[in-house]
């Protein structure tokens, strides 16, 4: 094992859960490495703090305070439980399937779209227009209107 | 209960029968049994001390309405730690807005307990207050990196047991282990100084204890 080898191996040392090969290979390694010797240290006394913590001790009444917790469920039915009679994808999937069939129908009843002239589209005949075209003042009678007013 | 329980111990299932049976009051036995585990992991994981009495609490109450789903493939004890850390990772994740204290901030307050603490010999740390500082310095690590510490240091589970506890295989509680560990290390290396080290070699620490 080389020295990064050796490294990651010292990250499960404090388990105790090396092999023998594996802590021969450690040992030896440990015996020239004064980087690898301080991490184990520094691991170790990790460990150790940890290990050392006081445990925390449940407050007196705690094992009361569970029973009559689980005693008022049983008593009180929850607000707004419902009963669950389905899996819980069956309503986004009815959503889902009612979106497409929604999509079906206005696809099958659509307007056709309509191509050509857009004044028939419109309703306009074409005369009229050709009439209203005609019925429009030619340039002279607007520069005409223009200067009487300047 | 089916013959299936067989892992979990006679005592634990003895328990679960009455209470399955109709006997609700039993279960306070498997509660005395297990809260101090229970209370432990909560605080050290929720990190908030008042909080924690109350998880714990919940922890109980899902396992006694899960309880008939129990199969009994794993021990009692292992099917509890799952309920137990998933319930702790669910409030992390409800009140992931919450500030924590910044390892930075816990250092400049207390840097030098926290030395003192790392030099001293285990029996001498044990003590409300030093476990609550434990408890501060764990916080300041992530969800994941805390819950394998605390199963791991301060539970003493097996691999295999934190596996089952976390949902996941023995290798993947390794490669936790090791980026936890790693990640403590590198914070507190400069906490140990010279003197930790010394200590080390005195107790003749790199001759790995065989």
């Amino acid at each position: 094992m080389d020295h990064r080898a050796i490294k990651e191996k010292l990250l499960l040392y404090p388990d105790r859960a090396l092999s023998e090969s594996e802590l021969s290979e450690l040992e030896k390694h440990l015996g020239g490495c004064e980087e690898c010797r301080q991490q184990l240290g520094r691991l170790q006394g990790l460990s150790r703090m940890l290990g050392g913590s006081a445990a925390v001790a449940p407050s007196e009444t705690f094992t009361s305070k569970v029973m009559e917790r689980i005693r008022s469920l049983e008593e009180t039915p929850r607000a707004g439980w419902i009963p669950v009679l389905w899996p819980r994808w069956v309503m986004p999937a009815l959503g889902y399937a009612f979106a497409v069939a929604l999509m079906t129908v206005a696809i099958a009843h659509r307007v056709p779209f309509e191509t050509g002239d857009p004044l028939s589209l419109a309703g306009v005949a074409p005369a009229e227009a050709w009439v209203l075209s005609g019925q429009a003042p030619d340039m002279q009678t607007l520069v005409g209107i223009t200067m009487e007013e300047s | 209960m089916t013959e299936s329980i067989q892992h979990s111990s006679g005592e634990d299932l003895d328990i679960i029968r009455h209470v399955l049976e109709g006997d609700r009051n039993a279960f306070a036995l498997l509660v005395r049994k297990y809260q101090d585990k229970v209370r432990g992991y909560c605080t050290n994981v929720v990190g908030h001390r008042e909080a924690a009495e109350d998880v714990s609490q919940e922890v109980f109450v899902k396992a006694f309405r899960a309880l008939p789903s129990f199969q009994g493939r794993s021990a009692f004890s292992t099917w509890l730690y799952r309920i137990m850390a998933n319930h702790c990772r669910d409030w992390l994740r409800k009140k992931g807005r919450q500030k924590q204290e910044s390892w930075e901030a816990l250092l400049e307050k207390e840097g030098d307990r926290i030395e003192a603490l790392l030099s001293v010999a285990p029996e001498a740390a044990v003590s409300t207050e030093n476990s609550e500082l434990v408890a501060k310095i764990l916080a300041c690590l992530g969800e994941k990196h805390r819950s394998v510490i605390v199963l791991r240091e301060l539970q003493g589970l097996s691999y295999e047991e934190m596996a089952e506890a976390l949902e996941t295989t023995v290798d993947g509680i390794k490669a936790r282990l090791k980026r936890a560990r790693r990640e403590m290390e590198e914070k507190t290396r400069h906490l140990f100084g010279a003197a930790g080290v010394q200590s080390g070699q005195e107790e003749g620490l790199w001759t790995t204890g065989r």
